[in-house]
């Protein structure tokens, strides 16, 4: 503090001497300088004061000399006012500003040369690790998208094998039973095809040329003759064309009624052409006139008719 | 205490002060200034008053032809003389209680409290009639860092085109200025 400062301060605090009071009165009536001199000391008094930064001994007679004068005490009351408001602006001005103080904070700190260049290496640094990630994840698009047209295709090729699994089985199973047809021919003496033989033949046979249309044959019947004791009957049916993959036919008495019924039948195919044999129990066939009706199924699993023809059975 | 100025007193005594009206206007009232601040500092009561007791007779002894080379100096002699009446003689009857040199006094913290409140708010509503950018000027130049306030307060001086010394008397009539508000303002809310 200086002189002056000092000598004011006194004056304030009422412990100058009379004479000295008088002199710098008249003093400071006279200079403008001086009095606002004066007027700024005493506010940094009360300033001080009122933010509790006064020394203890020059606090104890502001308090004693300066607070005693009522318009004084309101000048200090109105410096702890303006500090308090004071304060408040800082608060204020200091929670707008953070943020940006921070980010100018750091900013600086990225001004000095070996920043600039750290911080240019990692800018360049992260763009390249962005754009491998892009690239990447492009391809593990396009991977994927392929794997998934790869698993649809399997999965269809899966479906037709099945498919060609089921059709396969079913003619395996059509082969296994006309095999075992064959068997039992094979095992019997062979028969006329015309006539049935004298004495207990096991077979009795008919055999019957197939033409392209379906109506029943013209010409007088053909006759079965079935001797007493006769196991079994067969049917031979010789075929001119071989238009489908399996055959089924039906063997009903004149009066319509069925009397038996054969499935999946595959004709045998040989030099003079293709034959279709059917064998059934002899028992089955009283005298009378018959109908055996032939149908075809081709290899969409369409049946349609094939072949009518009409015969006779004798029974001896 | 004598009576009011008239209006004839009044202009001889701005005449004195300054040939031109609106330059006398600013020397009277910074003459009145002094003045209370004169009485407030010897601890007179009512230094308002006084103040204006000291210009009235300086105006009667112009009236009476009194020849004053320097106004100032015979301000301050008959203030000097008011004030000494303030202290014996007849005013000394006038005195109130709170002039009399006594310990300041324990009040309810509570009353103590809502004064402040008020004062606090009567500040707010002074600062709000002042220009914003004298009170901008206010707030910043009391800003309480003692860090940087050489280095800030010059750059106010410079935002303001003026020098320091005279920005800080700028501030200090902003202050007094704000202080008379804030006290007119206490005065009417406790009328309330």
């Amino acid at each position: 503090m200086s002189n002056q400062e000092q000598t004011i301060e006194h004056y304030l605090l009422g412990e100058m001497p009379e004479a000295e009071c008088v002199a710098l009165e008249e003093q400071y009536f006279s200079d403008e300088r001086l009095f606002e001199r004066i007027v700024q000391v005493e506010h940094e008094l009360v300033d001080k004061y009122a933010r509790g930064l006064l020394p203890s001994a020059v606090r104890d007679r502001f308090e004693k000399h300066y607070l005693a004068h009522p318009q004084r005490r309101e000048r200090a009351k109105f410096a702890e006012a303006l500090a308090t408001k004071i304060g408040q602006q800082k608060a204020i001005d200091v929670a707008t500003s953070e943020p940006t103080e921070r980010w100018r904070g750091r900013l600086s700190l990225s001004r000095g040369p070996g920043w600039a260049w750290a911080f240019s290496i990692a800018l360049v640094s992260i763009a390249v690790v962005a754009g491998w990630f892009l690239i990447e994840t492009k391809r593990l698009r396009q991977e994927l998208a392929t794997t998934e047209s790869e698993r649809s295709m399997r999965e269809q090729r899966e479906r037709e094998l099945e498919q060609q699994v089921t059709n396969e089985q079913q003619r395996a199973q059509a082969l296994s039973e006309e095999l075992d047809r064959l068997r039992i021919e094979e095992t019997s003496p062979a028969r006329s095809p015309e006539r049935a033989t004298k004495g207990a033949p096991t077979f009795a046979t008919l055999m019957l040329t197939i033409g392209r249309t379906r109506t029943a044959d013209t010409g007088p019947p053909a006759v079965l003759l079935i001797p007493a004791g006769t196991e079994q009957a067969r049917l031979q049916l010789n075929l001119r064309e071989n238009d489908y993959s399996s055959y089924e036919a039906v063997l009903q008495s004149a009066g319509g009624a069925e009397v038996f019924r054969w499935r999946r039948l595959t004709p045998r195919i040989s030099k003079p052409g293709s034959t279709l044999v059917m064998v059934m129990p002899a028992a089955k066939l009283a005298s009378g006139d018959y109908i055996l009706t032939l149908r075809g199924s081709s290899k969409t699993g369409e049946v349609e008719d094939v072949n009518k023809s009409l015969f006779r059975v004798e029974r001896k | 205490m004598e009576a009011r100025l008239t209006a004839e007193t009044f202009t001889r005594l701005l005449n004195c002060f300054d040939a031109d009206r609106e330059r006398a206007g600013e020397k009277y009232e910074d003459l009145r200034r002094i003045l209370i601040r004169f009485f407030e500092w010897r601890g007179a009561p009512y230094p308002e008053e006084h103040a204006d007791e000291a210009i009235n007779r300086v105006a009667r002894r112009l009236d009476e032809g009194v020849e004053i080379k320097n106004l100032a100096a015979y301000s301050y002699e008959v203030a000097r003389l008011v004030f000494l009446e303030t202290t014996k003689g007849d005013d000394s009857k006038n005195l109130s209680l709170e002039s009399v040199k006594l310990a300041p006094v324990a009040v309810d913290n509570r009353e103590e409290l809502a004064e402040r409140e008020l004062r606090l708010q009567c500040l707010e509503d002074c600062l709000q009639y002042l220009p914003e950018q004298s009170s901008e000027l206010i707030v910043e130049y009391y800003r309480s860092e003692k860090r940087g306030q050489v280095e800030r307060r010059r750059a106010l001086a410079e935002r303001f085109g003026v020098r320091r010394d005279a920005l800080a008397n700028r501030v200090q009539r902003l202050r007094d200025k704000l202080e008379h508000c804030v006290s007119n303002c206490l005065r009417k809310k406790a009328t309330i």
